[in-house]
């Protein structure tokens, strides 16, 4: 009876562990001009070895004097091998303003340097920013 | 015209009725025994003779309208509908035009420099003040293009352009 107690118990102690580990991930900048395409988790870039490693989007919406729209993602992997597009397209300004603070980008370009596909990622495995 | 069209549509539905109701298979069951025969009253009807009669009175509706050619308009529609609407164009101000030169300029710059830190960051930013949107991402086009391709190092802090 004890004996399955004991067992009872550790058991119940390595799952709680288990919920409270949560699964984590990180995502290095990595570029691939071949394919043209970008990505990397917003904090994983921020805490990684290289100081200029970064990845990130800008977004602007014009109202006046007309409706328009204009933004960019530029990147810079731990190899230094740098990324960046642009676009006037509302629907991906829009969805570069939905990156958030700790999210994932990717972003994906073509020969003329305008962005194609903008895809932000929420997740509970990426970690938060660290200072 | 409307006339013709809906003479020659009630024909051709009347025509593409009849053939169905020649060709349609008998529907699955027992075929009826007792019920007299239903008469089909278009069974009778000169398929030949009824094409030629509406190919006939399609002839006689054009040549009797003369506006029948062309698309079909609503007169009315047409006369109280507003005039379209110019599209706007926004010329851009001498200041602009000057602006874009600049940013030009210094694009070109930083390509042949094969660099575009935080000097040249700024200076576009403040350039690109006056630009529109449009304006703006072609005069980059030709840095990013070359910071894809390698042949500019990206050395910012923070925003690149």
């Amino acid at each position: 009876m004890m004996k399955k107690l004991t067992l009872a118990l550790v058991g119940v102690a390595a799952l709680t562990g288990v919920v409270h580990a949560g699964l984590k991930a990180s995502y290095p900048v990595s570029i691939n001009t071949n394919l043209r395409t970008a990505l990397g988790g917003l904090a994983t870039a921020r805490a990684s070895a290289n100081p200029n490693t970064h990845i990130g989007c800008y977004s602007s919406v014009t109202v006046n004097p007309a409706a328009s729209y204009y933004g960019y993602c530029q990147a810079r992997d731990d190899q230094g091998v740098n990324a960046a597009c642009t676009t006037t397209s509302p629907e991906l300004v829009e969805q570069m303003a939905r990156l958030q603070g700790d999210g994932r980008l990717q972003f994906d370009w073509d020969a003329s340097g305008t962005c194609v596909r903008i895809i932000v990622q929420q997740s509970s495995t990426q970690a938060p920013k660290a200072p | 015209m409307r006339t013709a069209t809906a003479a020659a549509a009630i024909a051709i539905a009347a025509v593409t009725g009849y053939a169905l109701a020649r060709t349609r298979p008998a529907p699955p069951g027992p075929p009826p025994t007792t019920a007299p025969a239903a008469v089909d009253p278009r069974r009778d009807l000169d398929q030949q003779a009824l094409r030629a009669l509406i190919r006939a009175t399609i002839r006689d509706q054009l040549r009797t309208t003369p506006a029948a050619v062309g698309p079909a308009v609503d007169v009315d529609r047409a006369a109280s509908a507003p005039p379209p609407a110019p599209v706007e164009t926004i010329e851009p101000t001498p200041a602009q035009r000057e602006a874009r030169r600049d940013v030009e300029s210094l694009v070109a710059d930083a390509i042949t420099g094969g660099r575009w830190s935080d000097a040249e960051r700024d200076r576009f930013v403040a350039l690109a003040a006056a630009l529109p949107d449009d304006e703006r991402a072609e005069a980059l086009r030709p840095l990013i293009i070359a910071i894809n391709d390698q042949r500019v190092d990206l050395d910012v802090d923070g925003p690149a352009f």
